[in-house]
């Protein structure tokens, strides 16, 4: 066990078990466990909205890809960033103006209430777990890195931990946390760039120049991960349009005061994650050309540990137990943050979407409450099962996964909602559900699940990630429903705000 | 302080970043040897390299300028509306 690695670590936890006793006190009503009462100002709010997206995935995961891929770890790193602009342009102060907890929130504004908190509740929950069980990966990796605790054990105490904040502390921990994470993930990763920068005079093509050296030339050469135009348009359609289906990633909309804050939070996550993208950069090749000749880290050309683990060894090696203990601590800090933002945004779809819609009865605040409280105890039981059967997958192709049935499912209902004026609730559902069984049903036919998992021979659909079907698919089945019924008034609680 | 639901300004920001990030994944699975291609003779960093940081400094423009647009324009309303 290293020692002084697992010190840090536990003061981390101990830190976030502190802001959560603090956040518990000032958790009072349902708007304050769901939104932190709508208190979060606007650069708070940006911190933890880059806290989102920076995922175990951002670090981890992109670190790994630029380790075994080279310049196709940029692509991936870019993934974090070109979910921003969609969000910032097209929803950030629309939501905020719509909005009240979560997404169906948004969607009852245009299309009938239960059938649509029936299909958001199930695309949510699908999209939550898949990307959980890549954060839950993560974690497992970590502890058992630093605690020498096997993989079942970690996943188990990470479930734990995520369960005692969000059952106590709700959005107000989730979102300091979060925020904290934020701060520290971009100082580690800005300090690990200076100092692989210090190894080569602060000049950045020595980098470059010596990744080259220890990787050949093809680490500068794209290709390897993306392959044909197909692959490529679903891994794009992905990352760009699956942040804006991300139930976890919405709520941050509803966390703020108003829709200028909406606006900044958003603003300020894009330019922190920008910068994210530049230090991933730097460290990428920075681990190429550090850990590659080194027998310590690498044994026959392959990471030690799995290729999750270069952003780890490259600590270690640039600043020993210390600093890949402070490393590990964040990047554990950061799946504890995220996996929060995920449970509450699931506790909050089976409590206010999924349970007043299947019973028929409306939930006074106490009863949703203890809805929500169950459900996350169940969330996390489901996917720490999950997360066995995927436990060898790289991190950022699982957390992919979870954005192209995001961009499938609930994004083209969401933008259908708002702005297109002819949408029906037929339309939406029966798009939305042909976006969600398409992707999901891609996935299991493709190659990670169907080759990977059930070892069968060949992909029956070739691509990696779904969305150039689904989505397209979503949208077409959408408006050509809609177009073919008509939308009787009575169906549609509230007119949107035009 | 209304706006119209859909404003072509949002519309044509998202559009800008989806064709230049969907073309930069095209070009990559077309033509990866361009992007392999270093820059100059000599050097290592390759065209891909490039495209990624422009892709980087293309979404960072777009979101600042795009936000300092509504920031001006919401003022504007917010002036018109304390002059009545």
């Amino acid at each position: 066990m290293n020692v002084p690695a697992f010190v840090i670590f536990v003061a981390f936890i101990l830190l976030t078990l502190a802001i959560t006793a603090w956040a518990a006190r000032r958790t009072r009503s349902l708007g304050d466990f769901y939104t932190a009462g709508g208190k979060v100002t606007g650069f708070q709010n940006g911190l933890a909205f880059a806290g989102d997206f920076l995922s175990a995935a951002a670090l981890l995961g992109v670190a790994g890809l630029y380790f075994t891929a080279g310049m196709d770890g940029l692509i991936y790193g870019l993934g974090a960033l070109v979910g921003c602009p969609v969000l910032l342009f097209l929803l950030s102060e629309r939501l905020r103006r719509l909005g009240k907890f979560t997404l169906t929130d948004v969607l009852v504004t245009r299309i009938s209430e239960r059938p649509a908190r029936i299909f958001a509740g199930t695309a949510n929950l699908t999209v939550l777990v898949f990307y959980m069980v890549s954060q839950l990966v993560g974690a497992g990796l970590l502890v058992n890195l630093l605690a020498g605790i096997s993989f079942g054990w970690s996943t188990l105490l990470v479930g734990t931990l995520m369960v005692v904040y969000v059952f106590f502390g709700g959005m107000v921990a989730a979102t300091w946390v979060q925020i904290v994470k934020a701060g520290l993930l971009i100082v580690a990763a800005f300090g690990l760039s200076m100092l692989v920068l210090s190894r080569f005079d602060f000049n950045i093509l020595t980098v470059f120049k010596a990744a080259a050296d220890a990787g050949g030339e093809k680490v500068m050469q794209p290709g390897a991960l993306v392959t044909g135009v197909g692959g490529a348009l679903s891994l794009g359609l992905a990352l760009m349009f699956g942040p804006a289906g991300l139930p976890h990633v919405l709520m941050r909309f509803f966390t703020v005061p108003d829709a200028t804050q909406a606006r900044r939070s958003a603003l300020v996550a894009t330019l922190l994650i920008s910068v994210f993208c530049v230090f991933m950069l730097v460290i990428g090749y920075g681990a190429i050309a550090i850990l590659s000749g080194d027998p310590a880290f690498v044994v026959e050309g392959a990471l030690k540990g799995g290729s999750n683990m270069a952003a780890l060894h490259l600590a270690q090696s640039l600043g020993g137990d210390i600093l890949l203990g402070f490393i590990a601590a964040v990047a554990f800090a950061t799946i504890l943050a995220v996996v929060s933002g995920i449970t509450i945004a699931a506790a909050a779809t089976v409590s206010h979407d999924l349970y007043g819609a299947l019973t028929g009865k409306e939930p006074d605040e106490v009863q949703e409450l203890k809805v929500s409280r169950i459900a996350t105890v169940a969330f996390a039981v489901v996917s720490i099962a999950l997360s066995f059967a995927f436990q060898h997958e790289n991190i950022t192709f699982l957390s992919a996964t979870a954005f192209s049935i995001a961009a499938s499912a609930t994004f083209p209902v969401l933008a259908l909602c708002l702005f297109w004026k002819p949408l029906t609730t037929k339309g939406a559902i029966s798009g939305g559900i042909a976006g969600l069984a398409s992707a999901v049903g891609a996935l299991i036919l493709g190659p990670s699940i169907w080759v990977a998992i059930f070892g069968n021979a060949e992909a029956i659909y070739p691509h990696q990630y779904p969305t150039l079907l689904s989505m397209p698919l979503a949208f077409g089945v959408a408006i050509v429903v809609s177009l073919l019924t008509k939308q009787s008034p009575s169906e549609v609680l509230h007119e949107a705000e035009a | 302080m209304k706006q119209k639901s859909t404003s072509p300004g949002d519309l044509a920001a998202t559009a800008l970043v989806t064709v230049a990030f969907l073309g930069f994944l095209i070009s990559v699975a077309l033509a990866p040897d361009a992007l392999a291609r270093p820059v100059a003779a000599g050097q290592v960093v390759s065209w891909g390299i490039i495209a990624g940081l422009a892709m980087i400094a293309l979404v960072v423009g777009v979101s600042l300028a795009w936000t300092l647009d509504r920031n001006r324009r919401d003022r504007a309303l917010q002036s018109r509306d304390d002059a009545q």
